[in-house]
């Protein structure tokens, strides 16, 4: 079955790069610009992971992404990996306490994020 | 008149004639006589005896004779004279010697219990008919002993007294006659009291012709006061001089009593501690601190003048209050608290922060130290101790701590958006590393994102390297060029049309021939913050206008969005450092660092920047850029050497 990986980060040529890290046959993927317009993605498609910025423009950030996310049955099962230049502590947590399954952070090496996710969705 | 007592004893004698009647008026006389000498006799006080030279017997007594040495009459009359007078020590007269038929002696008599009575002893020789007689006079003396003696050891008290003491004390008469001086004063003349006498003080001890000048001896004879004066002589000690006038029984002015006493050493002592006292207040009057005290009771009783600065009061207004009442009332009580804790404990305490009210209203931050002090038995006194005005410290304190917030929000900001170009970068980079299959179009791609991220990293650091010049006083360095307001404009068309945004851009620049003297790449920048500015903080694709006119002596360029705006007091702060206006959407990228870089840039070009703003309706950033003199422009003055220009 095919594996559906949603991007959300407001941030083009952050998109474009984990587009062309985790591009691969038996892959879809999906990209959000925003918060809201990540939620909207997931409910329609519901990925299996999603990869997530925290700090993003708008009303609803990635903790808030994370907490929704996990909230609606319909997308509760999908993964959830951080990725974001939130690299304190106090940070780390709150991704967790969001619903977050994983974090990495920004820079991040094209590897080990290929292996984390990899390590999540196979 | 045989060998019978003579004169007889009152009364014999007419016992003895009575009957034979009559006298002759002679002889009635005669007896008369005899009767008031015998009275006479026995009437005096003084012992009488009289005394055969010869035998040495008494043959006549007066009843005083009989009365002190207690004998009868009868038995003292007949009696040998050496029973009753001690001839041990005293020669008998043997015969009467021309020339000195009286004599007085003091001698004692013998009673006839053997006590002794003291007198004054009067020998006296007489003859009467052929007999030579001794006639005896005694003064019973006692009295006078003993009050001799009373007088001798007064004063010998008094002299004790005298010449113990190391006053100086001399009698004068009231020609100022030295009449006695004390050892004191003469040894302090190394002379001897007699040598004193009859000389003048003045003479002696100030080595003048005529009384010192307001002599307090000299005064108080003539006004009849006592008088006192602090002389310095010649050899620089300090004497206390006191004269008393002396009254005789009359009460008549006799002389005067001088009293002088050395008062070098009190004297020094005092101006000593005259000294260090001058010294205390010199320092507590001229120190910055408020210097207090205050009694057992909080009450002041001391305030050094600084009061004034700190609290506006006099210090004559705060004596009497007490700390407490200089507070307002949600202070007072609980400084009152700590206050009354301390003097229980009589502890000292230090830097105890508390508000109070200047006289004029406004509050003042007052450090406060003080320290107990005691009477000798250790009871609390009350309290001394300083304040100090700390009001301006902690506003320095509080813009302090809200800089250093700032800064650390600064640095997790700047790392933060450090972060995001480097993402890209080091991403992209390891994609075109890897042995992935890329098409040439897709590394071409890659390279620019590496490019741009790369070209806004150093922006970035540009940023922070400007601001730390600024920081550390070293200014902008600008490269001022001739250039027109239309070339500022023009030089920005690669940000204005290459990015998507290209379409927002409107432009309305009025005389765009107007010479200006600028650092064409620092106008650049300010440009470019600005516009981005409005970008960030507007909604996509609502326009922006860039517009410039001739403004007096200036041209004004403007910058206007129709985007979020910003509430007063965001543009009150939007030239600081590190603020940025919306710190809460940490999305919106920046280091907080633009405005102020902008400022500053328009500033080191003689213009000034202002921002207008509306929360909902949009911020237009004004600045103006003084106009290029014509002469200046041509002959490149005001302008750093540059050969690009």
């Amino acid at each position: 079955m095919l594996k559906k990986i949603l991007i959300v980060d407001d941030q083009p040529e952050v998109a474009r790069l984990l587009e062309i890290v985790l591009r691969r046959e038996g892959r879809q993927l999906l990209c959000a610009a925003s918060g809201e317009e990540g939620l909207e993605v997931a409910r329609h498609f519901t990925p299996d992971l999603v990869l997530l910025d925290i700090m993003m423009p708008g009303a609803v950030d990635g903790y808030e992404v994370a907490r929704r996310l996990k909230k609606d049955p319909a997308t509760a099962g999908a993964h959830i990996l951080v990725l974001t230049a939130k690299v304190r502590e106090q940070d780390r947590r709150e991704a967790f306490a969001a619903g977050a399954d994983d974090y990495i952070s920004k820079p991040f090496d094209i590897i080990d994020l290929k292996t984390r996710v990899e390590r999540v969705i196979g | 008149m045989k060998n019978r007592q003579f004169p007889p004893a009152n009364g014999t004698l007419r016992d003895e004639l009575s009957g034979q009647q009559p006298f002759s008026p002679e002889f009635q006389m005669h007896l008369d006589n005899l009767q008031r000498f015998r009275a006479l006799l026995d009437h005096a006080n003084d012992i009488i005896l009289l005394v055969r030279l010869d035998s040495r017997r008494i043959v006549d007594a007066n009843a005083s004779a009989c009365r002190q040495l207690r004998y009868p009459c009868e038995m003292l009359v007949g009696m040998p004279v050496e029973n009753v007078v001690d001839f041990e020590s005293l020669q008998w007269p043997e015969e009467a010697e021309e020339g000195a038929e009286c004599w007085t002696i003091p001698t004692q008599l013998r009673c006839r219990e053997g006590g002794m009575l003291p007198v004054e002893m009067l020998l006296c020789m007489e003859e009467f008919g052929d007999s030579p007689y001794v006639v005896i006079v005694a003064r019973d003396i006692t009295e006078r002993l003993r009050a001799e003696e009373v007088l001798r050891k007064s004063e010998w008290e008094k002299a004790l007294i005298l010449e113990s003491t190391q006053e100086l004390i001399v009698f004068h008469d009231r020609e100022m006659r030295i009449v006695w001086a004390n050892r004191a004063a003469a040894e302090s003349l190394h002379l001897t009291g007699d040598q004193l006498k009859g000389r003048y003080c003045w003479e002696l001890w100030h080595q003048r012709r005529s009384p010192c000048n307001k002599c307090p001896v000299v005064r108080s004879i003539r006004t009849e006061q006592p008088h006192s004066a602090e002389v310095t002589s010649e050899d620089g000690k300090v004497w206390l001089i006191r004269g008393y006038p002396a009254r005789n029984a009359e009460g008549e002015i006799e002389g005067a009593v001088e009293m002088c006493l050395d008062i070098t050493e009190r004297k020094q002592a005092e101006e000593a501690l005259g000294q260090t006292r001058k010294q205390f207040q010199d320092l507590v009057e001229t120190i910055n601190d408020w210097v207090w005290e205050v009694d057992k009771n909080g009450v002041y009783t001391y305030t050094s003048p600084r009061v004034r600065d700190l609290l506006g009061y006099e210090p004559e207004e705060v004596i009497g209050k007490t700390p407490f009442d200089l507070m307002p009332e949600s202070e007072a009580g609980g400084v009152a608290a700590f206050f009354q804790e301390m003097m229980i404990k009589k502890e000292a305490f230090s830097s105890l922060e508390n508000t109070n009210r200047h006289k004029n209203g406004h509050r003042i931050v007052l450090e406060t130290s003080g320290v107990p002090f005691f009477d000798e038995n250790n009871n609390l006194l009350g309290y001394r101790g300083i304040d100090r005005d700390v009001t301006l410290r902690k506003k320095a304190e509080e813009t302090l701590r809200e800089s250093d917030r700032m800064k650390t929000e600064f640095i997790s900001t700047a790392a933060h958006e450090l972060r995001t170009p480097l993402t890209s970068i080091l991403g992209f980079s390891q994609v075109l590393l890897s042995p992935e299959n890329l098409s040439d179009a897709e590394r071409k791609e890659f390279l620019s994102y590496i490019h741009q991220q790369a070209r806004a990293l150093s922006g970035m650091v540009a940023d922070m390297l400007d601001i730390a010049r600024i920081e550390s006083g070293q200014g902008l360095a600008l490269n001022q060029v001739p250039c027109t307001a239309g070339e500022l404009v023009i030089q920005l068309s690669p940000f204005l049309q290459g990015g998507p945004e290209r379409s927002r851009f409107e432009l309305a620049i009025a005389a765009e021939a107007t010479p200006l003297l600028v650092d064409k790449a620092k106008m650049a920048e300010v440009f470019e913050n600005l516009l981005s500015n409005a970008v960030k903080y507007s909604p996509p694709g609502s326009p922006i206008r860039i517009a410039g006119e001739i403004a007096g002596e200036s041209y004004r360029f403007s910058v206007a969005d129709r985007g979020i705006g910003m509430t007063p007091e965001q543009v009150a702060r939007v030239f600081e450092k590190f603020y940025r206006a919306d710190a809460s959407d940490t999305a919106v990228s920046g280091l907080g660092l633009g405005m102020s870089i902008v400022r500053n840039i328009v500033e080191a070009h003689g213009g000034k920047i202002w921002v207008e703003s509306e929360p909902g309706r949009g911020t237009t950033a004004h600045f103006l850029l003084p106009l290029a003199l014509p002469e200046a422009s041509g002959k490149g003055n005001n302008v750093e050497e540059n050969p690009d220009c």
